[in-house]
């Protein structure tokens, strides 16, 4: 398990970060949202070693992080770059030397890597004869050559297709079905509640929530969305009366559909009961909030 | 955070327990220092400037043979039959140096050896003297100074021995007493022409091979800045692991490209015939490798942080000039100077790599001075690395804008 426990960074008189606890768990996804310049990259940087902490630290299976530890792991830096000037294979085999591969067990790696990402055929291509999509997938190598004991990638997702964005999720997944801690950055949240099993949500360098998604999900509370029909006089309803319903936190009311909290067991019932005297009744069922909702409740 | 339900899980990946390093791994250093080398030698550029530098220093010694070993000759014309004139031709011959020659020229007669240095076929006519018993040296339009000085002794020396033939005594009787014998006070084992030569030689160099290898160190590092894989290398190495690296590749290129060249210069005194020569500048050279692998130590460092501080190939232009500089009062000091100021030179780190092989080829050194220097270099070295490793550090991950020195000396840690 990657953890971090308390982390502050100052810039300066900036505070960028501000006691930030993290936990990425082994053989789980974890996303890492927040809106620009709320820490991620700081956070990570950190966690990597590239970044000292102003205060805190990181911990790898529960004691502080060592070198040699952050060597087993693989990350992808928000701001690309490998060698422009050397061949693809030749410089995968670098990293992973400097990961602390043999020469033969970073060749069988890469080859194996290029292959799986499509790539063999470009192997003794320089790395800036690539198309953007292929150096993508090369920096993507570079993070998994040497099989890493965790995984931080920030803004994996960034600039990728919709295939490409697959392509990543499979791989993604395969390092997590392998029992590899990963983490990740992205401002897409869809993919983010699609793809991960734990969600930490930070704002102004400090965490504001963290859980599995379907808990931050219901962190809005029992939400109930209510939808009425064109009554018989072809009327198109109006669920106005709802304010006045005791026990009722309304949400949101536009014209026939509304959402809304019970704020007292039954008054959801008694909601239903009243809407089907006025008229028919097309949908009412709970509702969730997707995780960008709950990420604009909690950061603001 | 939650904890999550899901607990049993396989250990991440193939690993090696907490040492970091997988059997059959290198240090991190030594991969860094691989990769430096790999990339030069596949560099055409510095391979191709590396072979012409060997190609100047062996066609340095092998002109330097030819130009010493050739012999020029001079033609003297005379009217054949002429036994006086013969006879001091000859003895011109004889005080000639062991590299000219003197090639007698018959005419049968005066206006016939007038009209062979008139067509430069002769440089000079010695003819008997019109209406007295002296001689005559013809030239065309001047008379060589080497004959126009020989001749007249060569003359001298001819009548003198017709005098004393003809008093009945010989010459050494009436010149005895007149030996003029040199004692020097000082005698020094230098050859004059190691001595011109080898400030030049060092210098030129120093100079060349540490701005070539300096430069490569900045170039490598600024690069990595730019392409932004220092990020990746950052996470994965010690950033001192990194620097270590590059300074030992290049320092590694830099001392194989000066022995190349000195051990083709040694060679080649050594083939040539120039046995003497090699005896004077052997140990010397030895010590300018010694010195040269100091002072590039001393400032690889100082070059990594140049390097650092820019964030562009182009800002180095900029962020190298105080080294130049340095290098350049360091190459101007060792050739140039002379007296207090190379005996200053050769103390100062890094000036020392020129100043102090030089005085020791002239034979001005005590052979406890290049120790104390050398150990100076040292103590820089290790200051200037400590220091330069730092700054090194602090300002290689500022990818944003050039960082200021003193911004990052201020920096704490």
């Amino acid at each position: 398990m990657l953890s971090a426990r308390g982390l502050v960074r100052r810039f300066g008189d900036a505070v960028v970060l501000d006691g930030v606890d993290l936990d990425v768990l082994p053989g789980r996804m974890t996303g890492f949202v927040g809106a620009n310049g709320a820490g991620k990259t700081t956070t990570m940087r950190i966690l990597l070693g590239v970044l000292a902490p102003s205060a805190g630290e990181v911990r790898w299976d529960g004691r502080p992080v060592t070198a040699a530890d952050r060597r087993d792991m693989g990350y992808m830096p928000e701001e690309r770059g490998l060698y422009p000037k050397q061949r693809v294979a030749e410089q995968l085999v670098h990293l992973g030397r400097l990961h602390g591969l043999g020469t033969q067990e970073a060749r069988a790696s890469v080859g194996s890597l290029l292959e799986r990402l499509d790539l063999a055929g470009r192997a003794d291509d320089r790395l800036d004869s690539l198309s953007l999509g292929n150096q993508q997938r090369v920096q993507v190598a570079a993070a998994l050559v040497h099989g890493p004991s965790a995984l931080v990638l920030d803004e994996p997702f960034s600039g990728l297709d919709p295939l490409a964005v697959d392509a990543m999720a499979a791989l993604l997944r395969e390092e997590v079905a392998r029992g590899v801690p990963v983490l990740f950055s992205s401002h897409q949240l869809d993919l983010v509640e699609r793809l991960c099993d734990d969600v930490v949500v930070l704002a102004q360098g400090r965490r504001v929530a963290a859980g599995t998604v379907p808990e931050l999900r219901a962190r809005g509370g029992a939400r109930t969305r209510l939808e009425v029909g064109p009554g018989a006089g072809g009327d198109v309803g109006d669920l106005g009366w709802l304010r006045d319903v005791a026990g009722v936190d309304v949400l949101d009311v536009d014209g026939p559909r509304a959402l809304f909290t019970a704020a007292e067991p039954g008054a959801d019932q008694r909601v239903l009961a009243e809407a089907l005297r006025r008229g028919p009744v097309r949908a009412f069922a709970p509702d969730e909030p997707s995780l960008s909702e709950v990420f604009r409740e909690v950061v603001r | 955070m939650s904890a999550p339900t899901t607990t049993s899980v396989p250990a991440p990946g193939p690993r090696e327990g907490a040492t970091g390093r997988r059997p059959g791994g290198r240090a991190a250093w030594r991969v860094v220092a691989e990769r430096e080398v790999a990339v030069k030698l596949r560099d055409k550029v510095f391979v191709g400037s590396f072979l012409v530098l060997l190609v100047l220093a062996v066609a340095g010694v092998v002109l330097g043979a030819v130009l010493g070993g050739r012999t020029s000759t001079t033609q003297l014309a005379v009217v054949a039959g002429d036994e006086r004139v013969a006879a001091v031709a000859a003895a011109t011959g004889a005080l000639l140096g062991p590299d000219d020659e003197l090639e007698v020229v018959e005419a049968p007669d005066a206006g016939a050896a007038e009209a062979l240095v008139a067509a430069g076929d002769a440089d000079a006519a010695l003819l008997a003297a019109p209406g007295g018993d002296g001689l005559e040296l013809v030239g065309d339009q001047e008379v060589a100074g080497s004959l126009s000085t020989l001749v007249p002794v060569a003359a001298e020396g001819d009548a003198l021995e017709r005098s004393a033939a003809a008093a009945g005594t010989t010459p050494e009787e009436l010149l005895s007493g007149a030996a003029v014998e040199e004692r020097l006070l000082d005698p020094s084992e230098a050859d004059p022409v190691a001595t011109t030569l080898a400030p030049l030689v060092f210098g030129f160099l120093f100079y060349l091979v540490a701005i070539q290898f300096g430069m490569a160190i900045a170039q490598s590092v600024v690069e990595e800045k730019q392409s932004r894989v220092v990020e990746i290398l950052a996470a994965v190495v010690p950033l001192r692991s990194l620097l270590l690296g590059k300074v030992v590749a290049n320092g590694a290129l830099a001392l194989a490209q000066v022995a190349a060249l000195a051990g083709v210069v040694l060679v080649g005194l050594a083939a040539t015939g120039e046995g003497e020569l090699l005896g004077a500048v052997g140990a010397p050279v030895l010590w300018f490798v010694v010195f040269f692998v100091l002072g590039f130590v001393a400032l690889a460092c100082v070059w990594a942080v140049a390097g650092s501080v820019a964030t562009r190939t182009e800002d180095l232009q900029g962020t190298t000039t105080p080294l130049l500089v340095a290098l350049l009062a360091a190459f101007y000091a060792g050739i140039f100077g002379s007296g207090w100021v190379l005996v200053v030179a050769s103390y100062v780190p890094v000036a020392s790599t020129v100043a102090m092989p030089t005085r020791l080829v002239a034979g001005e050194a005590a052979w406890w001075e290049p120790l104390v220097s050398a150990g100076l270099v040292l103590l820089a070295a290790v200051v200037l690395v400590r220091v330069g490793a730092r700054l090194y550090e602090r300002s290689l991950l500022r990818t944003d804008r050039r960082s200021s020195v003193r911004e990052l000396l201020r920096e704490r840690g």
